[in-house]
């Protein structure tokens, strides 16, 4: 996956910038009554419910998105008798033979059973 | 035949046994959960007495009689499916047994060949609500693979806490592994 930075960036900016206007155009429909928005010639626009409905909608979405991300998260986690709690796709071994003289050991995911006799095993 | 058993621990209600079937070759570790008669006897004594306040004993015998009838058959279910001791039997160059016994008498049995068995080590897992560490029988998979395939978590209606797995973990070692201990070490 691509790295996400929160920095700006011109799309972002053009985002913003279509999202501000959009939000005043919002404002005005939502409070113009509804005579005067005909008299002008939009009729085909959508219900004032939605003028209440929308933003209720918006903060229920904000809370089960929550709820939902939470339960996600629980569902994704490995269960206890999975292999993918020692090892995954992105797991990588422990090189040791190989490498010029002098150089760093690269990264490498150590073996369960070695991690157990260092940590419980006899000394 | 003499078994040595060394009752090692007590936990909040496992008591945890290690029998010496043979020395270096055989060990059994056994894990039951006790059963604390005290504590029942109190609660029982408590829910009768509130019983006995509200007037349960003054309602139609009817519904006393279907209440109790429900009340015994979920009971009934209950005590199946519970687990009253669980052992973990190794042998050396033969293989592990895992036994569990439930309250109406079942033992199921499940024997792990030493061929696949890759080692047995503790493993640490995220349950819903904790991170708890686990006993884990590595298995091979069907053709010789350097890496484990299979993950069999071993004791898991009692969920010893690490310093007996610690203990289960040194002595199932030493057993597959064929350590031999010297005076000097």
């Amino acid at each position: 996956m691509p790295e996400q930075k929160p920095s700006p960036s011109p799309e972002r900016a053009i985002y913003g910038f279509v999202l501000y206007l959009g939000s005043f155009l919002a404002l005005v429909w939502a409070y113009v009554p509804d005579p005067w928005l005909e008299s002008i010639g939009l009729t085909y626009l959508p219900q004032k419910y939605w003028a209440i409905a929308g933003p209720v909608f918006l903060c229920g979405m904000v809370a089960m998105v929550l709820c939902l991300y939470i339960g996600y998260s629980f569902l994704i986690t490995a269960p206890l008798d999975s292999i993918h709690t020692i090892r995954d796709k992105h797991s990588r071994p422990v090189i040791t033979s190989g490498l010029p003289d002098g150089a760093i050991k690269p990264i490498g995911d150590i073996d369960i059973s070695e991690v157990n006799r260092q940590l419980y095993g006899d000394r | 035949m003499k078994d040595k058993c060394d009752t090692l621990d007590l936990c909040n209600n496992l008591q945890f046994k290690i029998i010496n079937h043979c020395p270096y070759s055989c060990k059994e570790f056994v894990i039951t959960q006790k059963f604390h008669f005290r504590k029942w006897l109190q609660t029982s004594i408590i829910l009768n007495v509130l019983a006995f306040g509200i007037g349960l004993h003054k309602q139609d015998i009817v519904i006393l009689l279907v209440a109790l009838g429900l009340v015994l058959v979920i009971l009934f279910f209950k005590l199946r499916s519970k687990v009253v001791k669980e052992s973990l039997l190794v042998m050396a160059s033969i293989g592990a047994q895992t036994t569990t016994t439930y309250a109406l008498g079942k033992k199921c049995c499940q024997f792990y060949d030493l061929t696949s068995i890759r080692d047995i080590v503790i493993n640490e897992g995220i349950t819903m609500h904790s991170i708890i560490f686990y006993l884990v029988l590595l298995l091979r998979g069907s053709d010789a693979q350097t890496e484990p395939q299979i993950l069999v978590p071993l004791f898991k209606h009692s969920w010893p806490p690490l310093r007996f797995l610690q203990h289960i973990y040194r002595e199932s070692q030493a057993v597959i592994w064929k350590k031999r201990k010297t005076k000097d070490s």
